[in-house]
């Protein structure tokens, strides 16, 4: 394997990261957990999106 | 120092939220937007003004460059109600807050074109003796109509200072700003907390001066508690610890009331309240008819709430709708999407060819992150254009006919008009659907309704029926979303008799709700929507969705031994599928990969059609080819019947047990939906064969 096939798994497993971290920490603060905090519809009543407005 | 946004449902609330924190939450002319309180930090508003006149509450108003700085402020945004009596979650939420928040100020916004009624909130919201402002709001509608209200009349009757504003066009804002800090800062309480008289005041006063060591060390405000003692409100009779001689004092003294003035408690302070609105409205309101746009909203309600016209006419907008989404507009820009996303594919595949990346990270890349999320990401406009109908629809005001106009068919299974608005969230989403059952005053119709709330089917299944319909169907594709759609509402409706006559006997409450004018959508309403559908649709792609895909892609490349497999019906993932496959042969889908794809459909709905574009090594405009050699068009159906009722999300279920606390319940609510929709699915398919 080429460095550049390195280089862009290493992008992948960084994103991957980034994602698991943004679900991990919007479930955290409560949020809708698997819609990381605003589903397609939470802006109508959502209380865990209210909290965001602080 | 902390305020507390207080009014009636549908009086602006939110809208002036927005403008004194500059943060953009939903807004919509329908009651019951709000059900749980929102923070905001108060910002410094300078732009936009515009005054309704002089003022002359105590002190000459202060140019902006005179103001000294000050600490920050926080406004919470607290659910609409009509009293502070107890009988919803909202109306306790509210109440919890006034009480045990200690808020540093009230600001009571009052509706001036329907000030009889919002003024009883603000009685009641007086006699908590905490400095307050009414800020007088759609004044600018008044005045359109001829109308005008005395404002310092108003709040030399009332005790409290009051500022005219209109939030929607933000005027009066900074006025109203700077008299809620004033008030907070000097505690100027209301100096009037007395409406009564006669019968009704003597027994409040008898009560209070009995009740005041109780009040006091439960931190209530001892008239207030007295009043709602006479109310009859529990809550409050468990507060004040009272012992029982006291509770037979004052059930005696209201029974006296009662007995002189001929009517019921709560009647006596209705009555009371009203009577001096009634009179206060006299000296201070001067109305010239009715609004332009009521008269106008009543000449619409006779067709678009019409006894024969209602129903249909809600159909065909629904008709519509869909029809433009999913077979004009929506479809369009999304065949444009799809075609961009396929270039960037095919690029980005070229590029890394190019630079002779090895063909696992290539295969990574392409048939995993390219094809997952991008087949997902291509519905982006369909989502975006459903939600845009919606919300004009919302927006002007029809909605909240709608749950008028549904409450005679939801009556027949044991619910009433009220459970459709959570319904109709359902349509975006379970989570916050399951959540909007809180306006719900009953336990019995907010139990039965978040059971149901599922069965609407969520826009997160509308790339699998955007997929499969154009695949098997693509002359039909608005009536086969009709048909998915009218039949997930007829199985919650099945669901719904099952339950009046087994779980919840009993009947409704009655449904009483504010029909709001119609008016022209607000466009920056509508973008905003539209805004936060697409952002939330984005995140969803890049999280929930890109972690799926990449765990499906890893599953379906390698053995159980690690070693990449030249056939992914060798793979991990494969083994997996054919231990659950034979579960869905008798609904006509044998192959692993559509097994598959309803398991990570528990993680996100769209998750079953990047699972199956990665399963099938396609893009998403290959995707409806490669679905034609896994599925028949009966089979499809039958597939397609399964996904529209089985399991919510993971995240909907979250929110059943949470809403309804009961873990039993949600686990319930999973395995009985994946029941009904394994039989509904059988049903389709066993059905159909009898005629294909």
């Amino acid at each position: 394997m080429n460095a550049f096939s390195w280089f862009v798994l290493a992008c992948v497993a960084v994103c991957t990261v980034l994602a698991v971290r943004a679900i991990w920490r919007a479930r955290r603060r409560g949020g809708c957990g698997g819609c990381v905090g605003g589903c397609a519809a939470c802006p109508h009543a959502c209380g865990q999106k209210g909290q965001k407005a602080e | 120092m902390v305020f507390a946004l207080a009014g009636n449902q549908n009086s602006g609330k939110t809208t002036l939220f927005n403008q004194l924190t500059g943060s953009n939450q939903h807004v919509g002319n329908f009651p019951g937007v709000t059900v749980d309180k929102k923070e905001g930090i108060i910002r410094d508003h300078t732009t936009g003004e515009h005054h309704f006149g002089p003022r002359s509450w105590g002190h000459e108003r202060h140019k902006r460059s005179e103001i000294p700085p000050r600490a920050p402020a926080t406004v919470v945004d607290l659910p609409g109600i009509y009293s502070l009596s107890p009988y919803t979650s909202e109306e306790i939420v509210t109440r919890d807050f006034l009480i045990d928040g200690k808020p540093d100020g009230i600001i009571n916004i009052v509706d001036a074109t329907n000030i009889e009624r919002n003024l009883y909130l603000t009685l009641q919201l007086i006699e908590l003796g905490i400095p307050m402002v009414i800020a007088l709001n759609m004044m600018d509608e008044m005045r359109a109509n001829g109308n005008t209200v005395d404002v310092n009349g108003l709040e030399k009757e009332l005790g409290v200072p009051v500022v005219p504003i209109s939030a929607a066009k933000n005027e009066g804002i900074d006025e109203l700003i700077e008299h809620a800090l004033r008030a907070a800062e000097h505690r100027e309480c209301p100096r009037r907390q007395d409406f009564c008289s006669g019968a009704v005041h003597r027994c409040i006063h008898g009560i209070a001066h009995m009740i005041e060591d109780h009040a006091q060390a439960a931190g209530v405000p001892p008239y207030f508690a007295a009043t709602k003692l006479v109310e009859g409100d529990e809550p409050m009779q468990k507060r004040l610890h009272l012992t029982d001689n006291e509770l037979d004092l004052i059930g005696h003294s209201v029974t006296e009331m009662e007995t002189e003035l001929g009517t019921d408690r709560e009647a006596a302070l209705a009555d009371m309240r009203y009577s001096f609105i009634e009179k206060l409205c006299a000296a201070t309101v001067v109305k010239h008819g009715e609004s332009r746009e009521h008269t106008r909203s009543v000449q619409l309600d006779k067709v678009l709430t019409g006894k024969y016209t209602g129903i249909p006419i809600f159909l065909l907008i629904m008709l519509a709708v869909f029809w433009l989404t999913f077979g004009v507009i929506g479809t369009f820009l999304s065949d444009v999407l799809s075609a961009g996303i396929d270039a960037l594919t095919a690029a980005v595949g070229a590029g890394l060819d190019a630079y002779g990346i090895n063909p696992v990270v290539r295969s990574l890349v392409i048939d995993g992150v390219f094809a997952g999320v991008g087949s997902v990401l291509s519905f982006l406009p369909i989502i975006v254009t459903l939600f845009f109908f919606l919300s004009m629809l919302e927006d002007s005001g029809y909605m909240a006919r709608v749950a008028f106009v549904m409450d005679k068919l939801l009556r027949k299974i044991g619910l009433s008009g009220r459970s459709f608005v959570p319904m109709l969230i359902g349509f975006g989403c379970s989570v916050p659907a399951i959540m909007a059952t809180r306006t719900l005053s009953s336990d019995r119709d907010r139990k039965m309704t978040i059971l149901l709330t599922p069965f609407m089917s969520c826009s997160a299944k509308l790339p699998i029926y955007a997929v499969f319909t154009a695949a098997f169907f693509p002359q039909h594709g608005a009536l086969a979303m009709i048909v998915l759609y009218v039949s997930g509402m007829a199985v919650g409706v099945l669901a719904g008799l099952v339950m009046k006559s087994t779980l919840y006997k009993g009947n409704p409450v009655p449904f009483v709700m504010e029909l709001p004018n119609y008016r022209v959508p607000s466009a920056k309403s509508v973008l905003l929507l539209m805004w936060d559908k697409a952002k939330d649709f984005l995140t969803r792609a890049f999280t929930v969705i890109f972690v799926a895909t990449i765990i499906i892609w890893f599953l379906q490349t390698f053995d159980t031994r690690l070693n990449v497999v030249t056939d992914s019906s060798a793979s991990i993932l494969a083994g997996l599928g054919h231990l659950l496959a034979p579960l869905f042969a008798p609904l006509g889908f044998t192959d692993w990969r559509a097994a598959t794809a309803l398991i990570t459909g528990f993680s996100a709905k769209e998750a079953v059609v990047s699972t199956m574009a990665v399963l099938t090594g396609t893009n998403i405009s290959e995707l409806g080819m490669a679905l034609q050699g896994i599925f028949t068009p009966l089979s499809a159906a039958s597939f397609l019947a399964f996904t529209l009722l089985y399991s919510p999300c993971v995240a909907a279920i979250a929110a059943v047990k949470r809403e309804m606390h009961s873990g039993f319940a949600a686990a319930w609510v999973a395995l009985a939906q994946c029941l009904i929709a394994w039989v509904f699915a059988f049903a389709v398919f066993q059905v159909g064969s009898l005629f294909v």
